[in-house]
């Protein structure tokens, strides 16, 4: 008896200690298992946290073919050549946009993020909505004077503050902005950015004033190529008590549709003449002005030997029409221009006047031709019914005149006078951008009357167009491809699945 | 590996899932397309983004059988007595997840063909979309196959992994909800506007931070980035070993 009960006490002290070292290597196995993917979490969270924070930036690679992401080598070259201890703030007044595909940040917000990759530390980049951190308006503008609005984006470095618009990074296709609707067709972000960081570090050279007040039209396009070009940019409105400001360096009559007053006229004379000013006239022939003579800024101008015409210019050539229906030529540049524009390309333009020379020729006076048509343009005028009536023969005529007293150097007055507007109208601008060869020629005509050598100019950057080809695509191509790919080839699979699932289930 | 992924393969086209899986899918993406052309504007990278989106309804079909219908069989004791080794049943079952996904992806490749037989531009934001596309499915296929692991029943695993990859989805929107919550509480516990916006803030950016959707945003811009997609592989990875941990308990637990 008492054998057998040792012999059950000793299987139930063997079972027990088996039982024991089981359970011991489950716990053993569950800690091993709990501990392993601890530390593989752990693992992944610090690589992801590596690459996310510190070196994830430099594995970031802008692949777009016009590289609408990155920073041009002008703009890194500009900010390699600030100082070191340059810091420049750039803020964005609003949250961090998350889904900005089709919104006028798509091309803003990964380009401000190569800003800063690029700038070595000089640029940060952030976003900071003023209606959530009321303090960021007064920390970026302390005295109330920059006029900062939640969706723009301010620019700072020390106490000086540039802000960009994003609606104004971009051009717009001005037939659909008639109609009020923006449809983008050139990306100026990283010139609108880049030349936001030049004035803002290197300060505005000068002061241009645009008269407002003779026109339709909006200046914003020349504002931003004159901004471009350091110049800082008020306008002046048209009236008797009109009179130019001391600090004017270029006095701006952009597409004026109507004459100037005496008392402007008086004013003007005399910022030419005893402050040796800057003027550039552009005057086309529109629906606005074609009653238009001019008579007061003709009596201005004749003191340079120039007069606006009444007339309409007409193109003959062939070759220097761009598109007869739509009323748009091209002109050639004169011989001192040439090289103001690449490849000595031709300027576009539509209804035009010519721009002349008085009769009585003055010997002081220096003046060369600054675009011309053809030889085998003519004029024509309109008589009293309203009828065009043919003026004058074949033969060249001046689109732009570019008048200076001869020898007396730095303090000449410069004038600058077009019988055209497509060089600085806005629904130009809009629609060919502002690396096209009207915008760039404009550019190195202000530079040459400045003495401008160091500006960036950095080119518009054509969007995205998705569009398939019209021609190629009626309503039955759309009804055939909607047929095949919404209901034939779903079908078929689920055709095919159904006689599949049919075979199987009688196997 | 090979003999588990071919079988998985082939068993996608053996029962309907494959077929249903292939009909929903050209379904959705031929609407999306032909939405795309109607218009007359086809971003690709639009249609292949909007499709990462449907994700939540595919990857469930495709996983909820991996492993479910094995222990509901109970022929997942297989994985354990055969010579083949448990992270290479796993393996196999997702790669074979995952290419089906590629046959899916034929649709769009038929897309991307008449686009530029059209006139219509196939550009780099489009081939980002399509990286995006499988690093992401190969992350929510891993979760479809851990889901799939958890339980034999296979309408719970396309339960669980829908839900998760809905939560996903949904990251955004419940980081902003995150801000909120902790700006409210942090304003009634009387701090500024600043700080209790920042508070929220912070919030808002650890959540976000989770978001692989957020992360591959910027392939769809023809950025390329590698930390997005390191994001997506080694959380791939992660959701692989936990389904083989779950298997491998079983294992021990038997024992």
């Amino acid at each position: 008896m008492s054998e057998n009960k040792e012999m059950k006490n000793k299987e139930n002290k063997k079972e027990k200690g088996a039982k024991s070292s089981v359970d011991r290597r489950a716990l053993s196995l569950k800690v091993f298992s709990v501990t392993s993917v601890v530390i593989i979490l752990v693992i992944v969270l610090l690589i992801n946290v590596v690459f996310d924070k510190i070196i994830g930036k430099k594995l970031e690679f802008d692949f777009t073919s016009t590289e609408q992401n990155s920073v041009s080598e002008m703009t890194v070259d500009y900010i390699k050549s600030l100082p070191n201890d340059t810091h420049i703030r750039i803020v964005g007044l609003m949250d961090r946009p998350e889904d900005y595909r089709g919104t006028e940040y798509e091309y803003i917000v990964p380009l401000l993020d190569d800003y800063q990759k690029q700038s070595g530390g000089k640029i940060t980049v952030e976003y900071i909505d003023p209606e959530k951190h009321p303090s960021i308006t007064k920390e970026l503008d302390p005295k109330g004077v920059y006029d900062l609005q939640s969706n723009i984006f301010a620019l700072s470095c020390n106490g000086h503050v540039e802000t960009v618009v994003p609606l104004y990074c971009y051009n717009y296709d001005q037939e659909m902005l008639n109609y009020g609707q923006y449809v983008p067709t050139a990306n100026n972000v990283e010139s609108t950015f880049t030349n936001a960081i030049v004035n803002l570090t290197r300060g505005y050279t000068h002061k241009a004033y645009i008269v407002s007040g003779l026109d339709n039209h909006d200046d914003s396009q020349l504002q931003t190529i004159l901004n471009a070009l350091g110049f800082e940019v008020a306008e002046i409105p048209a009236s008797d008590s009109f009179t130019v400001p001391e600090d004017c360096d270029l006095l701006y009559l952009n597409n004026i549709d109507k004459d100037i007053t005496e008392s402007m006229y008086l004013a003007m004379d005399d910022y030419l003449q005893n402050t040796h000013g800057n003027l550039i006239v552009s005057a086309g022939f529109t629906q606005y002005n074609s009653t238009e003579s001019f008579d007061n800024l003709n009596l201005l101008l004749n003191k340079f030997n120039i007069a606006i015409s009444d007339e309409v210019l007409m193109e003959n050539d062939p070759s220097y029409i761009m598109d007869a229906n739509a009323g748009s030529y091209y002109a050639e540049l004169g011989g001192n221009y040439g090289g103001f524009t690449t490849n000595n390309e031709k300027v576009k333009y539509a209804s035009a006047r010519p721009i002349t020379t008085s009769d009585f020729n003055r010997q002081w006076i220096t003046q060369y031709p600054v675009l011309l048509t053809s030889s085998s343009a003519t004029t024509y005028a309109f008589d009293e019914n309203g009828t065009p009536v043919v003026h004058n023969n074949k033969n060249q005529f001046d689109l732009g005149l570019f008048s200076t007293y001869t020898d007396v150097g730095d303090k000449a007055p410069q004038v600058y006078v077009f019988g055209i507007t497509t060089l600085t109208d806005d629904a130009y601008i809009g629609s060919f951008g502002l690396s096209d060869a009207n915008a760039v020629f404009i550019r190195n005509i202000i530079r040459s009357m400045f003495g401008i050598e160091n500006s960036i100019d950095i080119p518009s950057r054509p969007l995205a167009n998705y569009s398939i080809n019209s021609d190629k695509v009626n309503q039955k191509t759309v009804s055939g491809i909607i047929f095949i790919f919404m209901v034939v080839i779903p079908l078929a699979f689920v055709i095919t699945g159904v006689v599949i699932y049919k075979k199987r289930k009688n196997l | 590996m090979l003999a588990v992924f071919k079988r998985e393969f082939l068993s996608y086209f053996r029962s309907p899932v494959g077929y249903v899986a292939l009909a929903l899918f050209s379904f959705l993406s031929g609407y999306i397309f032909v939405s795309l052309f109607g218009s007359g504007e086809v971003n690709l990278a639009v249609e292949i983004n909007l499709l990462t989106r449907y994700f939540m309804i595919i990857i469930p079909i495709i996983t909820m059988g991996l492993f479910s219908e094995d222990k509901k069989r109970g022929t997942e004791v297989l994985y354990y007595s055969s010579p083949v080794s448990l992270f290479s049943v796993v393996m196999g079952k997702f790669l074979a997840a995952l290419s089906l996904f590629a046959v899916l992806f034929v649709n769009v490749i038929i897309h991307m063909i008449i686009t530029a037989m059209y006139g219509g531009v196939v550009d780099i934001n489009a081939w980002g979309s399509v990286i995006v596309y499988f690093f992401l499915a190969a992350l929510f296929i891993a979760i479809g196959v851990f889901a799939s692991a958890l339980t034999d029943n296979q309408i719970i695993a396309a339960i669980i992994s829908f839900v998760i990859i809905l939560a996903i989805n949904l990251l955004s929107y419940i980081s902003g909800m995150a801000q909120s919550a902790a700006t409210t509480i942090a304003t009634s516990l009387g701090s500024d506007v600043d700080k209790v916006n920042t508070i929220g803030e912070r919030v808002a950016a650890v959540i976000n931070w989770f978001d692989p959707l957020e992360k591959t945003k910027n392939f769809l811009y023809g950025i390329f980035s590698v930390a997005p997609l390191i994001f997506c592989l080694s959380f791939t990875l992660v959701f692989l070993f936990l389904t083989y941990r779950v298997l491998e308990k079983k294992r021990w637990s038997q024992g």
